[in-house]
Parts: C-alpha cells; structure tokens; sequence
C-alpha cells in the first residue's frame, strides 16, 4: 500500500474513535463514577477532594497542555477563590453555590491582574507565578489585615456546612472543567492554542494575536483553580491562609496533568483519580513512601512517558493500528 | 527612490541591539506583482530587516509604509493581517497539527475565511493535507510556510532561504511558484543566496552588508558591482581607486 494511502486511513481510524469518545462520555462517566462511588466508599470529604483535584488537574491542562505555560503559582487562584467565596459568605451571607461562582471570578481577576507576567516565558515564568502567589498569601495571612481577611486565623465557614452540597457542587465542576477542556480542544480557540504553544511568532504571522487567546485561557485555567478553592474552602469548613496558599496543590494538580496525559480531555481526569487514590491509600499514613513513589513517577513519566499515561496508550494504538493496515 | 505611492515602502529603517546597529537606515520600496532580492553575506542584516518589518523587533529609527499606512513597530499578527507576511529560513510549523490544520490557523483569522484547500494546492501541497508534519521534508515544510503565509491574503511576502537544499527541478518547480504569486499580484522578497534561483525570479536586488546597503538595482548589474564582490568574494575593494 503506498504510504499517502496508508496515512490517510490510519487518520480517518483517529477520528472515528475520537468521534466514538466524545465529549460527552469524558464528562458524562466521571460525572456519574463520582456520584456512584459516594455509595460505595463513604468518605464524602476524600472524595470531595478527589473531584476538587480532577478540576484542578484540568485547570492546569488548559493552561499548559493548550498553552505551554506552567503555572508553578497556581495555587494562588485556589487560595484567592476560598478566601473571596469565604468572605462573601460570611460578610454578605451569600448562598455558598453562588459564593463559589463568586470565587471563581475572584481567581479570574487575580489571574488578570497577574496576565503581565505573559512577559515571561519557561521557567522564569512558572517562577514568576510562584512568586506572585506566595506574595498574595503574605497579604492576606498579614495579622495587619485581620479585620478584612482574618489575617493568620483563616475563616470558619462551619455556618454554611453542607457535605452533600459541597460534594455536589465539586462534582459540578469536574463537569464545568471537562467540558471546558473539550471545548477548547474542539474549538477555533483551541486550535490556535495548540498553534501558540508550538511556536508564539509563527502563530502570529498566522494572524493570531497571541497575548490575547493567552489571557482567555488563563482566566478560564484560573476561574477554575478559582471555584475550586470555594468549594475546599466550603466543604472544609475551617481553614488557615496555609491550606489554601500551599504550593503542594499547584505540584499535585500538575503531576496529576502530567501523569495522565495534558493536551487530552481524559488525560488530567484519570491521572488525578489515580494518583489521589494512591496518595490516600499510602500518602497519609505512609507520607515518606508517598515522596519516594511521586518521586519515581515523575522521573519515569519525563524519561519514558513525557505524554503521559495517555501519550503512551496512544503510541502503542497507533502501532497495533499501522501493524492492521499494513498486513492489511 | 520615487514619489509615487508604493505598496510596501521601507524607510530608513534601524534596528539596534544593545550597542550593535544591526541594520542602518536600509530603505526598500516595492509595488505589487514585483519580487526583489535581499541578499548579503551572513550577519548583514536580511533577517533582521524581515523580523523588522514583520514586527519582531521594534526598530530605533526608520518608517514602514504599507498602502500609505505607517505600520511601524504594530504587532506582528496585525502586521501580517494587513498583509505583510514571511517564511522562515528554519521552517516554523505547528508540529502537533496537521497540515490542513496548520493552514487553517492562518485561514480562520483572515478576513474572508480564504480556502485551505487552495493555499494548499498552489504550493503543491493538496495531496498531503491529512498529513502530520512529521512526514514532511524539510522542502515541503518551507512550503507550508507559504501556504499559511497565503491564507492571510497578503500583499507582501518575504521568502526566507526557501530554495536551500533544493534539487533543479524542485528549484525550477519553487521558481514557478513564486512567478505564479508574482502575476496575481503580491510582492516578494527573496531572500536568498542561490544567483541562479534569484536570476529565475527577480529583477532588482537589494545587498546588504553589516547592516548597511551597499547595492540596490539589476541583479546582472549587482553581479559586476565591485562592492558586492568585495563582500561576497573577500579581497580589498578598489572602489576608491
């Protein structure tokens, strides 16, 4: 078979399996796993945190696996959205669905206030996140604020308590980030984003204006990070500037990105359901194991697997497919 | 230089790094449907003077005038929605899109949505559409530079090194192509440093050497100009003799 031949069949095979896992089914089977599984194992609050981690891990996915940004400081979002929802609660008595929306716009315009740091690119840039969201937590843990923020004391939410609510609410946005993540990969917008990453002054000699397709992933990436925070901060009820600023939840979600495969809409989903199983099965009691393990991980994900669990799954599909068209 | 409106008029343009003047005062005018070389030896400038004017670098001094517009030191992406637009000399595709795909960036941000299809088919490319670009040669990417290139409608190209490691036939196949793009009436710059390919495809040349021009006219005139063999062949000059 000539090879133009060959090429174009194994294409139209990707598409129809594409077609077959649709956007639909990558929210739709998350979606219900989640709400089955609350019968199954009864921890509502690990669970909360699992869908609050699979969010995240998508948030990060649009922002480096459509962008090639790594947000090192993304944490500062989710830190920024509990607080914002926490204070709208508390200070305007907000139903807390709606405070979580209002933290997600609270991340959204943190996100913008921090878009100049655009200027920077690779690491300087994940440092310069970094740096940013440790410098909103000095502020907002400052005892000089505690009038605003409560400073170092953090907020007790335990008013608006409601597990069930706060589960649902987390699962909402495992939906929200999903369908988020497959619209940006089926979409013009996506499409211009893969464009960006590739090569930033080759996609603006396309026509793209760069900067601003940018901007609007960000905000979405951090809207999300925004909203899910609220949710933490809700479903948790009391917590301390520390649990919301900590830089861990920024490496989590971007291994759990990373482990399951960015730039895919499954990917971050089973990565982060994974990987969070394997941190609570042994990461609580056994934290030392946990290091090593995550330490091994990331180490075989760079030199074997940089795609990630999906990347892998990909390569050897694509092989068993390009073995049936030849002997075909 | 003449007074007459121009499509694309280059003015006294300079761009400095840090204490480099990379280009100085370099002037250029072009009307539509002609192509003009821009040649020199390695570090005189050409690149830079197509990153300029394509919105790279902002340049310290120096005008660029497109249809009458100053569009001097714009944004790259409004730049090359106005109509100027560039290939690379190292090949810049998408890599993880396809080759429609990577045309149909430039597609979707055009004014009238041009077609995929037809930028690819008139850099020959039709036939690989589905393609990654894993399976292109490097030739063959160049091209699909001029195929997102022409997506946007341009007025303007700047063809960078395009008949680099090209045989004859795909040099003369190249060379057809552009005087196709020539007669519907966009410009060209080609940078270049293959003689015979340039003699295929222009008429006039602009030589730059350390950022300064030393030569613009005939590109036969340029062959004889002692200046231009000075830089190009080495030796000392004897234009001051």
């Amino acid at each position: 078979m000539p090879k133009t031949a060959e090429i174009k069949t194994l294409q139209n095979t990707g598409s129809k399996t594409k077609t077959l896992i649709s956007p639909a089914i990558a929210t739709l089977v998350p979606v219900i796993g989640f709400a089955l599984a609350i019968h199954v194992y009864s921890n509502e609050l690990l669970l909360t945190y699992m869908a609050i981690y699979v969010a995240l891990a998508q948030g990060v996915n649009i922002m480096y696996g459509f962008t090639g940004y790594l947000p090192f400081g993304y944490f500062g979002f989710f830190g920024v959205g509990a607080y914002v929802s926490g204070l709208a609660m508390l200070n305007y008595n907000l139903p807390p669905v709606v405070a979580v929306i209002v933290g997600g716009l609270g991340g959204a315009l943190v996100g913008a206030i921090l878009s100049p740091l655009f200027r920077l690119r690779g690491a300087y840039f994940a440092i310069g996140t970094l740096a940013a969201s440790e410098a909103i937590y000095t502020i907002v843990a400052n005892p000089s604020l505690q009038s605003i923020t409560n400073g170092p004391y953090g907020l007790n939410l335990a008013n608006y308590y409601s597990s069930g609510m706060a589960y649902g609410s987390a699962i909402a946005l495992v939906a929200i980030s999903i369908i988020a993540v497959s619209y940006v990969r089926g979409s013009r917008f996506g499409l211009t984003l893969k464009a960006i990453r590739d090569d930033p002054y080759s996609a603006s000699m396309a026509g793209v204006n760069v900067p601003r397709q940018r901007f609007y992933a960000w905000l979405i990436s951090a809207a999300i990070a925004g909203m899910a925070g609220s949710i933490f901060g809700w479903a948790t009820s009391v917590f301390y500037p520390q649990a919301v600023f900590d830089s861990s939840l920024s490496v989590l979600a971007i291994v759990f990105a990373l482990f399951g495969g960015v730039g895919s809409v499954w990917g971050p989903t089973i990565g982060a359901v994974l990987l969070y199983s394997v941190y609570n099965a042994i990461g609580i009691s056994n934290p030392e194991y946990f290091q090593l393990i995550y330490g091994l991980v990331i180490v075989l994900l760079v030199l074997f697997a940089p795609r990630g669990l999906l990347g892998f799954w990909n390569f050897f599909a694509q092989k068993i497919r390009r073995k049936r068209v030849t002997n075909d | 230089m003449t007074d007459s409106p121009v499509l694309l008029r280059i003015e006294e343009l300079t761009t400095v790094f840090g204490g480099l003047k990379a280009l100085s005062q370099v002037s250029l005018d072009i009307n539509p449907g002609e192509a003009v070389g821009l040649v020199g030896p390695n570090g005189s400038g050409k690149t830079t003077l197509v990153n300029t004017v394509c919105g790279l670098y902002r340049p310290a001094s120096g005008r660029v005038i497109l249809e009458g517009t100053e569009i001097t030191g714009h944004r790259p992406h409004l730049i090359a929605r106005a109509g100027i637009n560039r290939t690379f000399q190292i090949p810049k595709p998408f890599k993880d899109l396809s080759v429609y795909e990577n045309v149909r960036v430039s597609s979707i941000h055009s004014r009238n949505h041009t077609s995929i299809e037809g930028a690819l088919a008139r850099v020959n490319l039709a036939e690989l559409a589905n393609h990654p670009i894993s399976e292109l040669t490097a030739a063959q990417q160049k091209r699909l530079d001029l195929a997102r290139a022409l997506a946007l409608e341009p007025k303007v190209i700047f063809v960078d090194e395009l008949a680099a490691g090209l045989t004859p036939g795909e040099l003369h196949e190249v060379a057809e192509m552009l005087k196709e793009f020539q007669s519907s009436g966009i410009a060209l710059i080609v940078v270049e440093h293959l003689m015979g390919f340039l003699e295929q495809v222009v008429s006039s040349v602009l030589v730059l050497s350390a950022g300064r021009t030393i030569f613009t006219g005939p590109l036969r005139t340029a062959l004889e100009d002692v200046e231009v063999k000075r830089v190009f062949l080495g030796g000392e000059s004897d234009a001051g003799n």
